[in-house]
Formats: C-alpha cells, sequence, structure tokens
C-alpha cells in the first residue's frame, strides 16, 4: 500500500478511528492488528513469514537471556534468531543471484548442464523487519537490554506499519520505551504528523515522480545519449532519489507520530557533505548506524590485532555488504566497493588533509572538498541506478568522452517537452533551495504555528496544481 | 573508580591529542568531536594498554558510554 495511495487514506482513517475510541492501555493491540493488515495486503501469504520471523526472534531471545550464564548455550539462541533472520534474508533476496551466477559458470564448462536460475517473489519490507530483528538478538545477546516478555509488544516492535516496508530500521533502545509507556492523542502530534507527512508528499509527487520520468528515458537509453546528457540524467536521478526516499521517510515518520511514535530520522542534507564519511553520517542514517555498531564494529574488533588495517578491512567488508543489502546486483557490488576505497581513502588521508584544510583558504578548501565528494556520489549512483555492469561502465565511458557536448543537452530538453521540462527544473531547484527551510521548520518547530500552517497550506496547493497523480512505486521499496 | 576515572580522561586526552578533555559517566561519542567509529579502535587499543587488560569485540558492544566503560576497566582489573 502505497502512502501517496486512496487505499492508504482509508486505510489510516479507520485506524486511526478505532485507535482513538480504544482504551489506552489497549491502543497498541489496535496498531498491532493495524500493522499485520498492511502488511497482508500486498500479498497475504508473506504474513506467514513475518510472523514466524517475530515469533522465532522472541523466542530466541528470551532464551538467551535463560542462559545469560551459559556463554556457549547463549550464543547457541544467538546463531538461532541469526540463523533464521539471515536464512530468508538469503532465500528470497540472494538465492536466484546465486543459482543465476552457477548457471553462468556450469554454462561455461558444458551447454548441456542446465542449472534454472530461481525466481522468487522479493518479500516486501524484509530487507528492513530482518536487520531490525538481527539487531534486536544482537542487543540482548551483548547485555544492552532485557529481552521483551510481552509477545504483542514485540510483535508490534517487528511489524509496526509506518516503517515496515521501508524504514526508518528502529532500534529496540529507541521504541521499546515508546512501545511500553501508553501513548495518547495529542493534537501537538496531529499537527506535527500532518506537516512531515505532507512535506513528503510534495517531495514524492510533486518532485521525485517528476523526475521519474526523465531518468527513466536517459537510462533507458544510455548508448542513444551523449554524455552530457548522461550527466544529466545521473544529477536528476541522485535529487530524485533523495527526494523519493526522504519523502518515504517524512511521511512513514508523520504517520507514526499520529499514534504518539517518534522513529528515526534517516536524511541529514546528504549533498552538502565534504566527505564521503560525512555522506554515510547524512544518508540514511538508520542503515549506515545500523552497519556501523552491529556489523562493522565487531569486523573491525575481531581483528584488532591488525591495527588500521582491521579498519580498511571491516570498511570493504561493511560495505560490500551495504551494497548487496540494496539488491542481488553485481552493480551494487561495485557500489559498495567504490565507496570502501573512497572511506579508506579518506581514513588514510586524515592527518594530511587536516593540514591541506590549514593551508589553503577555508572558502577556497570547503568548495573543493564539496565538489570532489558530490562528484563521487554522483559516480557511485551510477551503479546504482543503471540496469548492468556493462550499461554502468558504458555510461561513464561517455560520460568522461562527449560530457561537453551542449547541443545534445539542447536536444534533450527540447525532446522531453521543452517549457513542460524546464518547469520541472525549476519546481526541483525550489526544493533544493527551501529543503533546509522546510525540513528544519518541521523538525525543530522552530517557526510560530501560523507561519507552519502556511507553508503546509502552501505545500497542499503545490501538491495539487503540480502533483503527478500516477502510481509510481517508492525506489526503496525493491529492497 | 575514582582514580580509573583519572587514568582513563589521560587515555581520552592522548588519543585525541587535546588537553582539554573532560569525561563523565554518561560521555558519549556524540560529545567528543574527533571520538568516531574509526578513532574508537585507537581508544580501546590505548585503554588496553594504560590498565594493562584484554578488552574483547563482546565487552566492547556492550559499551554505551564512558561509564560502561569504567564498569568495564573495574571489572577486569578487579577479577
Amino acid at each position: 500500500m502505497l502512502f501517496n495511495s486512496l487505499d492508504f487514506f482509508k486505510f489510516f482513517s479507520v485506524v486511526f478511528l478505532f485507535w482513538l475510541v480504544t482504551p489506552s492501555r489497549l491502543k497498541w493491540a489496535i496498531l498491532l492488528a493495524a500493522s499485520l493488515f498492511f502488511y497482508a495486503w500486498e500479498k497475504p501469504i508473506y504474513l506467514g513469514l513475518l510472523i514466524t520471523t517475530i515469533l522465532v526472534t522472541y523466542y530466541s531471545a528470551l532464551k538467551m537471556d535463560e542462559f545469560k550464564k551459559q556463554m556457549s548455550k547463549k550464543r547457541l539462541f544467538l546463531y538461532l534468531g541469526l540463523l533464521f533472520n539471515l536464512g530468508i534474508l538469503i532465500v528470497f533476496k540472494y538465492l536466484g543471484f546465486f543459482t543465476d551466477i552457477a548457471s553462468q559458470i556450469a554454462g561455461l564448462f558444458s551447454s548441456t548442464i542446465n542449472i534454472e536460475p530461481l525466481k522468487i517473489i522479493l518479500p516486501i519490507g524484509i530487507s528492513f523487519y530482518t536487520f531490525q530483528s538481527i539487531g534486536y538478538s544482537l542487543d540482548v545477546y551483548y547485555g544492552l537490554r532485557k529481552p521483551e516478555k510481552q509477545l504483542g509488544y514485540f510483535a508490534l516492535f517487528v511489524s509496526f506499519f509506518p516503517q515496515i516496508l521501508s524504514g526508518p530500521i528502529g532500534r529496540s533502545s529507541e521504541l521499546f520505551p515508546q512501545i511500553h509507556q501508553n501513548q495518547n492523542f495529542s493534537w501537538d502530534n496531529i499537527g506535527y504528523g500532518i506537516q512531515r507527512f505532507t512535506w513528503g508528499l510534495f517531495k514524492k509527487i510533486v518532485i521525485a515522480d517528476r523526475l521519474d520520468v526523465y531518468v527513466n528515458s536517459i537510462y533507458g537509453n544510455i548508448d542513444g545519449n551523449q554524455g552530457s546528457v548522461l550527466w544529466l540524467g545521473t544529477l536528476l536521478f541522485a535529487f530524485q532519489l533523495y527526494a523519493d526516499f526522504s519523502a518515504y521517510t517524512d511521511m512513514a515518520i508523520g504517520v507514526a507520530r499520529f499514534f504518539g511514535f517518534k522513529l528515526a530520522e534517516n536524511f541529514d542534507f546528504p549533498f552538502i557533505s565534504k566527505s564521503v564519511t560525512e555522506f554515510w553520517r547524512r544518508w540514511h542514517m538508520s542503515l549506515s548506524g545500523w552497519l556501523r555498531d552491529y556489523l562493522y564494529t565487531p569486523i573491525q574488533f575481531s581483528k584488532k590485532k591488525w591495527k588500521q588495517w582491521a579498519t580498511v578491512y571491516a570498511i570493504f567488508l561493511t560495505f560490500i555488504i551495504c551494497g548487496l543489502w540494496h539488491g542481488a546486483k553485481f552493480t551494487f557490488v561495485i557500489f559498495g566497493i567504490i565507496q570502501g576505497l573512497a572511506l579508506t581513502y579518506e581514513m588514510l588521508t586524515r592527518d594530511k588533509r587536516q593540514k591541506w584544510s590549514k593551508t589553503f583558504p577555508p572558502l577556497f578548501y570547503n568548495s573543493f572538498s564539496w565538489i570532489v565528494t558530490f562528484i563521487f556520489t554522483l559516480i557511485s549512483f551510477v551503479f546504482f541506478r543503471a540496469d548492468t555492469t556493462p550499461q554502468a561502465f558504458l555510461l561513464l565511458k561517455k560520460a568522461f568522452s562527449s560530457f561537453y557536448d551542449i547541443h545534445a543537452v539542447k536536444d534533450f530538453i527540447v525532446q522531453a517537452g521543452g517549457i513542460k521540462f524546464l518547469f520541472s527544473m525549476l519546481l526541483l531547484l525550489f526544493f533544493i533551495l527551501s529543503d533546509k527551510l522546510f525540513s528544519l521548520s518541521f523538525l525543530n518547530q522552530s517557526k510560530k504555528p501560523f507561519v507552519l500552517n502556511l507553508m503546509v497550506s502552501s505545500l497542499i496547493v503545490l501538491i495539487i496544481l503540480f502533483g503527478t497523480f500516477g502510481k509510481v512505486n517508492f525506489i526503496y521499496f525493491q529492497f | 573508580m575514582e582514580k580509573y576515572h583519572k587514568q582513563l580522561t589521560q587515555v581520552f586526552r592522548n588519543v585525541f591529542q587535546n588537553n582539554a578533555i573532560e569525561i563523565t559517566r554518561s560521555t558519549t561519542a556524540a560529545d567528543i568531536d574527533q571520538w568516531d567509529s574509526i578513532t574508537h579502535l585507537d581508544l580501546i587499543t590505548a585503554t588496553e594498554e594504560s590498565f594493562s587488560i584484554e578488552i574483547t569485540g563482546f565487552d566492547v558492544m556492550g559499551l554505551k558510554n564512558v561509564g560502561d566503560l569504567l564498569d568495564l576497566i573495574t571489572r577486569k582489573l578487579e577479577d
């Protein structure tokens, strides 16, 4: 169910009414029932998978606590939870990828062996809720928290509908206290929820979905486009991806706030980053924080004796897995590797760069760092967006040979509708310039109520006038 | 405890090359600029050397703040 669909509005209205009239100590049950219904909406069969995940993770955590003095048994139950969560992720997400590689290798040796690549439909949200469950298991294992004893509360932690499809990936330390503390109706929460939801809806249907058309047309014809147009396509894709995913996050945060829940933030203006390290502190923060705590740090400390090479090793392993998390494709592996390269470079030149930053005038050094980081981000996004690896390399080859062909850009604009395209660019420019103002005003409630109302009203006008009311899926739903 | 606190403060100052750093039990990585996922390894290694203890990956994962680190040091030294 898309947040920007009529079905969702109907669903949400019913759930909210039920939630309102239910006594506060039972409100969690309404949210749980709604969440299970929401998840079953597209493919009822996968509800079984979600419920099994909930039960296995719940049970293994209780057992870990029971055996907290017997390390070997405790570890056994950790592995049970991890194996199940990683197992379903691998089966549903990567088995097709592995059988595909196997069939290609078999094809190299003999034409008679025929391995059919498996085609399995990816259960929506699986990458998000398995990661959230794994994080919980590890928190209990490391003794950071007691296991949740009430099964209903735990089920709500895993399945809470605003975040189950695409995050933000929640932490047990943030969500459980909120689930335990009975939430009540508050006008402040409604106001905040409406602001964040409207801002998200604007970014999704006025910005991201408009850009979708142009990006598809450029990336759909890499052969026929000049490097300059391919740069334009990649630039537009970067803003599409940011607008789309941060829109989803805003809507998720807004919807959750109606019920009193505060979800984690996911974005902190990633495109102003002046280094790749900084970029990962600002981009998809709930995932990068998860990877840092549950993957990178354990790997790094497991090779502690290697000193700084432990860090390099941990960076590469983490980012290859980060790439693969996005999808079972080689393009995502390459995306992970080049992020790893950049982060390693930044780690090894840390002291040197600190010196440079003092030698050059700050304005020059900062602008230079920003430009290099942004161009790097665009190049890495080529692997994020391109359908295949050869396509990505072809695009880059052209991007570095015919980037000066301004006439091709002119032709593209005419083809894309001339004034209509330029108007979309005007809307994009408005978004880029006003992103900070809107995001921060809503986030910090830093303006007077009537100013906030005015901002929401003007967004609604823009949505009605310029929204694309089709059905374009959120990009992150496929992960 | 007080003694460990003083010694740990010195470890922090050496690792982050900043003599103005003061730590309390509730200090976290968010409070100190240079303390991030890369320098965390240096900090833990320096703590191990200074107190002559061994800190495992499992120990590290259970740390939420400086207070937890102090408790860990106390536990390791008194075991």
